[in-house]
């Protein structure tokens, strides 16, 4: 009886609780998706309107049609998915390297990666900038991608290290022994062992790229070079920020992301529960 | 680097193995690239701004020697240090707010129910939006001319509040949209960490006669310590370094009361075209970091006794 | 086998890659990148046009094709500056008049003697602000493509309402304000930021500044904004929050911000330039409600000078088409490029412009002949030092101090003043 009320108490916190951070987590986003509905005379109107009436995509096709949302758009998906994927490769074999063999100066060179993630990407701004011109990368998005696969590396191989060094060695000694060779029993055992560690890491990684601001800010000049978050700030225009295209541009950007994020979010806990935790 | 020994090995692999792998070639192979483009994107342009930190520059340009004149300017100038007491407020404030809030949420995640996938993905979402729509989100939702948020507390209250436009309110505000757009990345390892603790360690504790805030703190706590540890350390990293949100929320004002170290780099360096002074203040925010880390390391990394 | 295939793969990769080559050879038309803060697309009136300008010189002519690309006002000068440290750059470039200064020091635009010298005197001395006045150093930098002027914006529908005439006097525009404000709209209210610029403050400061006999800067370009006419008009501003005209919250918004605003009809009165009067007005909440007026001065006999400012064509430090940039300077300020800007509300720069009859039949016309009337009058140009942005944001900042923290207004300009005189 006593043990019964105790638990339902406790469920109905839980539900309070969850409910409230829900609401919390999905209060401004709400706004933003109204707003990128609403008609345009309706959209600074004071006292606001939660509804809009009647809703309208007009805002959507605005931003679609007759801005260069979906030049910054590719740009964002192509310089994201390249520089995560050359950081995976990277790192899976750095992190492979440094959980399987021994060598002096190892423990430093992990301490030294973990180091540079340190550098406040702001510090090393004017110099990356020059770096850039210098080597013609400038206003290129094959200099955006170096600079984010480099910045993604010392986390993914310490979040990678500690992954294949939770899978026993013995299964590779095992293929060996079958006469697997030494790259093969990496890529055919180890790695899909791994996968939730890479889908954490290249969630992680994702999330950093495609909302990143200063890379973009700094290195791409030109529209077509230009990527999401960068075009975003861009609304805000000559004549006040266009808050409905901002909104709708929002919306557009946030849809790739959040559907990636529901269907990877199992793996990413699992990911982060065998990697990351072991600090 | 490549020569190979077997004495401080982290997890030693066995002789066969280690044997199997131990040819030089494969490993320089597997680390070198990794290591190399670090070194090149990461690690040379500290190098450069330390070179660039020495010269007086005009807009884009070197203009000439001056040895530390800039780090000797940096430290007369009264904007610096208020722009670091800016900067302690602002990741105390937020670390003190999000580390009790996000282990909440946390254990609230951790709880089975059916609707655990949709849950966590909502709880999650603040994340996946970009600094820059945050700030643009919340400044309008916070406008004291057209904003819901304004409106409500008009509304509820019969005040017409004007919080960007004071200087303690805008403090505030930052922090509190911080906390709305960092807390998940929080909550997610703390998630992890509690996952991994087994269920009987709990039931062990409940026989033992510990109620849940007995258990919390007896069990939970001492298990995720390490995790707690790293996320204070990305969460101070990540607050004491971060330019976009504050640039496009407040910009730093009003009167300056928002504006942190490291907007104060971005701003010396691209809106007033001092770039030398700019790499001495961002070098200056890189030791920081270095100090921050350690010090955590050191008092809440090692475990007691 | 395999091996011929590629052979054959490499020989037509080739084949194909030189008549491709051979192609563009034959039918090449030099690029001209222009840089400018208007879009080619959205609801601001001046992007249809600037549309309808490139597209008019693409086709006028074989050899050049002008690419615009548009980047935000606040930010374009620093991407100018950062590109042209990189070796590239636009060939014609945008710059506002007040940051003409600025792009000459950091030696992003180059002169235009040489081009200018081939031209006919019908052409140099057609430009309502002479081109002496880009002038730096003895070298003429810009020519103008169009002229703006500030105003006092109100919203004749909310005046009508509170049953207020329009005022005349900055007297009269505090106790109209007073009596405008209500819960929700703000009487009158300006930019007071430091955002975009601090471009807000010192918009409106100016005028008024001058309209109480004082000046920005002295003949050796320090700043004389704390001087007695400085603090009146820092005083009237102030008193217009003290007596709920305006209020305190003005110091978060920026220029842009008093633009949303005003449109969504929470702030009734503001100065604001001519050149946004048309994408105001393209809101259809505002319509014809956004009326304009001189901006007032201390005394009923006449209004406050009206600050004069402008666009510019300038050509980039890195072009390689100098000559293909020029031409595409001189079609931007033909007449039909100019009455094309003229019809989204922007005041043309040339004098035989008005001669249209554009300006005497067409409301919209007539609208811009009026405000340059008004320009013609009371209008005064001032001429803007390199590092103007920072007196911009150092006024601002006094404003904010006067505001929220009640500072004296005379020890908030002397502190913004020392601020920026400090090593002059």
């Amino acid at each position: 009886m006593n043990g019964k009320a105790a638990r339902s108490v406790g469920t109905i916190f839980f539900v309070l609780a969850a409910l409230g951070v829900a609401a919390l987590a999905l209060f401004p986003l709400l706004w933003g998706l109204t707003t990128s509905l609403k008609p345009a005379d309706q959209i600074l109107a004071y006292p606001p309107l939660w509804v809009p009436n009647p809703p309208t995509l007009q805002s959507f096709r605005e931003v679609w049609q007759q801005s260069n949302l979906p030049i910054y758009f590719r740009n964002s998906i192509i310089v994201t998915s390249a520089s995560v994927i050359f950081a995976l490769v990277l790192s899976v074999h750095a992190a492979y390297g440094l959980a399987r063999f021994s060598f002096r100066g190892k423990a430093a060179l992990m301490v030294g990666l973990l180091a540079t993630s340190m550098i406040p990407g702001v510090a090393i701004l004017v110099p990356l900038y020059n770096l850039a011109v210098h080597t013609g990368l400038y206003d290129k998005r094959l200099g955006m991608i170096i600079v984010y696969t480099a910045w993604n590396v010392p986390t993914l191989v310490w979040l990678l290290k500690g992954f294949f060094e939770s899978i026993p060695a013995e299964l590779e000694e095992a293929a060996l022994v079958d006469g697997c060779s030494r790259l093969r029993a990496f890529y055919l055992i180890v790695l899909p062992m791994s996968r939730p560690g890479l889908l954490a890491g290249s969630i992680m990684a994702i999330m950093f790229v495609w909302n990143d601001f200063l890379i973009g800010f700094t290195l791409a000049i030109s529209e077509q070079r230009r990527l999401l978050p960068v075009g975003l700030f861009t609304y805000i225009s000559n004549y006040g920020v266009e808050w409905g295209q901002l909104m709708a541009a929002t919306v557009i950007a946030l849809l790739p992301i959040v559907i990636a994020f529901f269907l990877l979010q199992r793996f990413l806990v699992q990911g982060l529960m065998s990697g990351a935790v072991k600090g | 680097m490549t020569a190979m020994s077997g004495q401080d090995s982290v997890a030693a692999p066995p002789s066969r193995l280690a044997a199997a792998l131990s040819a030089h070639g494969l490993a320089v192979l597997f680390i070198g690239p990794a290591i190399l483009l670090v070194v090149l994107v990461s690690i040379y342009p500290v190098f450069d701004a330390m070179s660039l930190s020495l010269y007086a520059t005009k807009y884009a340009e070197k203009a000439g020697f001056v040895g530390l004149k800039n780090y000797i300017d940096l430290a007369h100038n009264p904007v610096v240090w208020h722009a670091g007491v800016n900067s302690l407020v602002y990741t105390i404030g937020s670390l003190l707010l999000v580390l009790p809030f996000s282990l909440g949420v946390a254990l609230l995640l951790n709880r089975q129910s059916k609707m655990q996938g949709v849950l966590r993905t909502v709880a999650i979402l603040p994340w996946v939006v970009s600094q820059t729509v945050t700030a643009l989100l919340w400044a309008w939702l916070l406008n004291a001319d057209f904003g819901p948020v304004t409106y409500g507390i008009d509304a509820i209250g019969g005040v017409r509040t004007a919080i960007l436009a004071s200087p303690t309110w805008a403090m505030v505000a930052l922090v509190g949209i911080n906390v709305w757009s960092s807390y998940p990345q929080a909550t997610l390892l703390m998630l992890a960490a509690l996952q991994t603790i087994p269920r009987d360690l709990y039931e062990a504790a409940y026989i033992d006669g510990a109620g849940p805030i007995t258990s919390f703190l007896y069990v939970t706590i001492p298990l995720i310590r390490s995790t707690l540890l790293v996320v204070v350390i990305q969460l101070t990293l990540l607050y004491f370094n971060m330019v976009t949100l504050v640039y496009v929320f407040t910009g730093g004002g009003p009167l300056a009361s928002t504006e942190t170290l490291a907007l104060l780099v971005l701003k010396i360096s691209f809106e007033s075209w001092n770039l030398g002074q700019g790499a001495a203040l961002g070098l200056i925010v890189t030791v920081i970091n270095l100090v921050f880390s350690l010090f955590y390391i050191r008092t809440l990394g090692r475990p007691k006794g | 086998m395999k091996i011929c295939i590629r052979n054959g793969l490499v020989k037509l990769l080739f084949a194909s890659l030189i008549l491709c080559a051979a192609a563009t050879a034959a039918y090449a038309q030099t690029t001209l990148k222009m840089w400018t803060f208007l879009a080619t697309s959205g609801t601001d009136p001046r992007a249809t046009a600037l549309k309808h300008v490139a597209d008019g010189f693409n086709k006028s002519q074989k050899e050049y094709v002008v690419e615009i690309e548009s980047i935000p006002y606040a930010r374009i000068d620093n991407n100018v500056i950062q590109a042209t440290a990189a070796g590239q750059g636009p060939d014609i470039l945008n710059v506002y008049s007040d940051q003409l200064a600025l792009h000459v020091a950091a030696k992003t635009i180059v002169p235009l003697d040489d081009l200018l010298a081939k031209e006919p005197a019908t052409f140099l001395n057609d430009f309502v602000t002479k081109l002496d006045f880009f002038t730096f150093d003895g070298k003429k930098m810009a020519v103008p493509w169009e002229t703006r002027v500030w105003m006092l914006w109100y919203r004749a529908d909310l005046l009508k309402n509170a049953g207020v005439g329009v005022p005349k006097t900055l007297d009269e525009l505090t106790a109209t304000g007073a009596k405008l404000s209500t819960d929700q709209i703000m009487g009158f209210g300006f930019g007071a930021s430091t955002g975009s610029l601090g471009a807000g403050a010192i918009e409106t400061f100016t005028p008024l500044l001058w309209a109480a006999g004082g000046d920005l800067f002295d003949a050796s370009g320090k700043t004389t904004i704390n001087s007695p006419a400085g603090v009146r008009v820092m005083t009237w501003i102030r008193d217009l929050v003290a007596k709920k005209a305006m209020r305190q919250s003005v110091i978060s918004m920026s220029i842009d911000d008093t633009m949303s605003s005003f449109k969504a009809g929470t702030t009734a009165m503001t100065f604001m330039g001519s050149y946004r009067v048309a994408a105001g007005r393209a809101a259809s909440a505002t319509g014809p409600n956004l009326q304009t007026a001189p901006i007032p001065g201390f005394t009923a006999d006449k209004p406050s000078p009206a600050r004069l400012a402008g666009q510019t064509l300038t050509i980039g430090a890195n072009s390689k088409n100098r000559e293909g940039a020029w031409r595409f300077i001189k079609y931007y300020t033909s007449t039909e490029s100019q009455l094309a800007f003229a019809a989204a509300g922007v005041m043309p720069s040339r004098i035989s412009t008005y001669e249209n009859a554009f300006f005497t039949d067409n409301p919209a016309g007539q609208e811009v002949r009026s405000w340059t009337a008004y320009a013609r009058t009371y209008g005064r140009i001032g001429r803007t030092p390199s590092d103007f942005n920072k007196l911009s944001e150092e006024l601002a900042k006094a404003i904010q101090s006067v505001l929220a923290q009640n500072v004296d207004p005379k020890q908030a300009l002397d502190t913004a003043a020392a601020a920026y005189n400090a090593g002059k």
